[in-house]
């Protein structure tokens, strides 16, 4: 191979030979890259996780008791464990007034929280489904069960470590994995299902052990899911409900709601993001045009000698800015990679830490987000760069006369 | 190759007056000339070092090379000259500091580089050539910062020789250099010169007089024949 050297290696080089200067650079524009990335995608998790919050809910209404409805968001968005139990005739009140509200299907389910458990190292939700009238968790089943959950068996959410076959212990019951659920980005995914008669020994068994008695009148109902007919409006109903069965200690959630709590705090956090992104863009290009300008204009001398060589001010221009791409683009690809490292190991954590429904993007999606983080950086570094190289590239003859 | 300078006059402005350099010059270079152009410093040598380069405009007055009026061209062909048919050595230590020996003197060919299916060889058979002729074939991989002087000039040097210019304007190629050295240079010079390089150059040390086949003094913005210092 004959020596060569060709305008881009000349910007290769002048970033290799200048590397304080270059890793200031790479770090400023990688810093940008990684919050645009990783931005991004809370935004699109979170978003993600409440726009079908409702769809994956798969009830319009839910019943629960009366003041428990912030346990409700939590244990359902986040899976923050909490037991408590509706009154005993709850069902039937519901059975009486269910065609005046387009009540279809029923089902009732049995939230008992543990505090520790061999499966998991935080606390988790234990819910007592009723399998023939479900209608919530079957549909997110990987692999349909072929058969009613037995006694003693369990379905576990997807974040859960246990696969069918193998056993996990709850308040010294052994119970056997029979199946796993899909993620669904709600509290879901840190659950354990089983059906009712199964709880109720487990909830007998948490009362002694914690020899506490239960609240009231030993019904081990927590919450009624309520699919409607088609036709009836979610908000319509359940505000129905509430009018008439008044003063019963339940009350009727309506799915909407949920969307509605997270969207307003997601709009928060959106806003707060979005305002720190355009500030951090905002410095970004002010660094970088400044240490830019710094460089050039310590390097006035070479460009003046560039121009006595036979660059135009064109080829000058070029030069810098694709010294400013070269650098853009390594912090850019830096800063991404950073992000995915981050985004793998805590977003588990963050499902816990935000209590609201976080759901990754698709893997599609998240490669579109890294691409668009990187191009919008690099775009970044060389329109900051643009000032600076403009102004070097007019430099005065007179450099190259001392 | 004709390089002709008529009624240049230049301009500084300085403390917001103007005051003038280069008063009226009239110089032609033919093919094959050598011109050495002396004068104090500070009395405009490299003002019209760069004005007859197409590196500055003069405040009024023409420069023709081939007959073509070099400042009423663009930017874009005027580099394009500068490029490929003047070597120009500005004053002073003119290395890139970031590329090493062979690159410094290949860049000028690769700021315009041609398609042409062996280019990058003849490039680097030239570079070889002139760092053999200019005794520094083995500084070849050696950066900028890593030279002496000497070494320095010849690179540049060669940098100016590399894309086969029809002239070679040079400010001051030995200034700061011990006197063997810069009679080295001036030396190379002459050799070129027999071998029809045409050459225009300026220098301060009364030693650098006696090459040159023409010699003109810069006084009070005036080119005057012979040496007058
Ligand atoms: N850009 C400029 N602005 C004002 N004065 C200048 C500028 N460049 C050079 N000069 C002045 O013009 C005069 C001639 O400079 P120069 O051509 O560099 O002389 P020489 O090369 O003979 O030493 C000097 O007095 C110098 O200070
Ligand atoms: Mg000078």
């Amino acid at each position: 191979m004959p020596d060569s050297i060709s305008l881009s290696a000349v910007a290769k080089k002048n970033i290799q030979r200048n590397p304080g200067r270059s890793f200031c650079l790479i770090v400023v524009v990688m810093l940008l890259s990684l919050f645009l990335f990783v931005g991004t995608v809370l935004i699109s998790s979170l978003s993600g996780g409440a726009a079908s919050v409702a769809n994956r809910l798969g009830a319009d209404i839910m019943i629960v008791p009366e003041g428990f409805d912030p346990h409700v968001d939590s244990i359902l968005l986040s899976g923050k464990p909490s037991t408590f139990y509706l009154p005993s005739y709850a069902f039937e009140e519901l059975e009486k007034i269910k065609n005046d509200v387009g009540i279809e299907a029923m089902s009732a389910q049995t939230f008992l929280a543990t505090l520790n458990a061999s499966c998991c190292s935080y606390p988790v939700q234990l819910v007592g489904i009723d399998f023939d009238s479900d209608f919530i968790v079957k549909p997110w089943l990987e692999i349909s069960l072929g058969h009613e959950l037995h006694d003693g068996e369990i379905i576990v959410g997807y974040h859960v470590a246990g696969y069918p076959g193998d056993t996990l212990q709850f308040f010294s019951k052994n119970l056997n994995v029979a199946g796993r659920l899909e993620q669904t980005g709600m509290g879901f995914d840190s659950m354990i299902f089983m059906n009712r008669a199964t709880i109720a020994v487990l909830a007998k068994e948490a009362e002694r052990i914690r020899e506490r008695p239960l609240k009231n009148d030993g019904s081990l109902t927590s919450v009624i899911m309520l699919k409607l007919k088609p036709g009836f409006s979610s908000t319509a109903s359940a505000i129905e409900i509430n009018r008439l069965l008044n003063n019963k200690g339940i009350y009727a959630l309506f799915s909407k709601k949920f969307v509605n709590s997270i969207s307003a705090s997601l709009i928060t956090i959106s806003k707060i993001l979005s305002f720190s992104l355009i500030a951090l863009w905002l410095l970004a290009i002010v660094i970088v045009a400044l240490i830019f300008s710094l460089s050039l204009s310590e390097r006035k001398k070479e460009m003046g000698v560039l121009r006595a060589l036979g660059a135009s001010r064109g080829i000058l221009i070029k030069l810098n800015l694709t010294e400013a791409f070269f650098v853009s683009f390594y912090g850019a690809v830096l800063g991404v990679t950073v992000g995915s490292v981050l985004i793998t190991v805590f977003s588990p954590g963050a499902v816990e830490a935000l209590n609201m429904p976080f759901l990754l993007p698709s893997k599609t999606k998240l490669i579109l987000l890294a691409v668009i983080s990187d191009f919008a950086a690099v775009v970044t570094g060389v329109i900051a760069a643009l000032w600076a190289s403009v102004k070097a590239s007019r430099v005065d003859v007179h450099e190259i006369m001392r | 190759m004709k390089l002709i300078l008529k009624d240049i006059h230049k301009e500084y402005e300085r403390g917001g007056k103007n005051f003038t350099v280069l008063e009226k010059i009239n110089l032609e270079i033919s093919q094959g000339d050598f011109i050495n152009i002396i004068g104090r410093s500070g009395s405009g040598k490299s003002t019209l070092l760069n004005i007859a380069a197409g590196m500055l405009r003069p405040t009024s007055g023409l420069v023709e090379l081939n007959g073509e009026n070099l400042f009423l061209k663009n930017d874009s062909a005027l580099s394009l000259i500068r490029n490929k048919k003047i070597g120009f050595i500005p004053q002073g230590m003119s290395a890139l500091p970031n590329l090493n020996v062979i690159e410094n003197i290949i860049l000028p060919s690769y700021i315009y580089p041609s398609r042409e299916k062996n280019f990058a060889e003849e490039v680097a058979a030239r570079a070889k050539d002139l760092l053999m002729r200019l005794k520094i074939s083995e500084l070849e991989g050696a950066y900028p910062s890593e030279l002496s002087g000497g070494e320095l000039r010849r690179v540049i040097i060669a940098r100016a020789l590399i894309n086969r210019p029809e002239i070679i304007i040079a400010d001051e190629p030995t200034s700061d250099l011990d006197v063997k050295t810069s009679a080295g240079i001036m030396e190379f010079f002459t050799t070129l010169n027999a071998e029809g390089m045409t050459i225009l150059l300026v220098s301060h040390d009364l030693d650098s007089l006696k090459y040159g086949r023409r010699v003109l003094t810069m006084q009070e913005g005036n080119l005057i024949e012979g040496n007058k210092l």
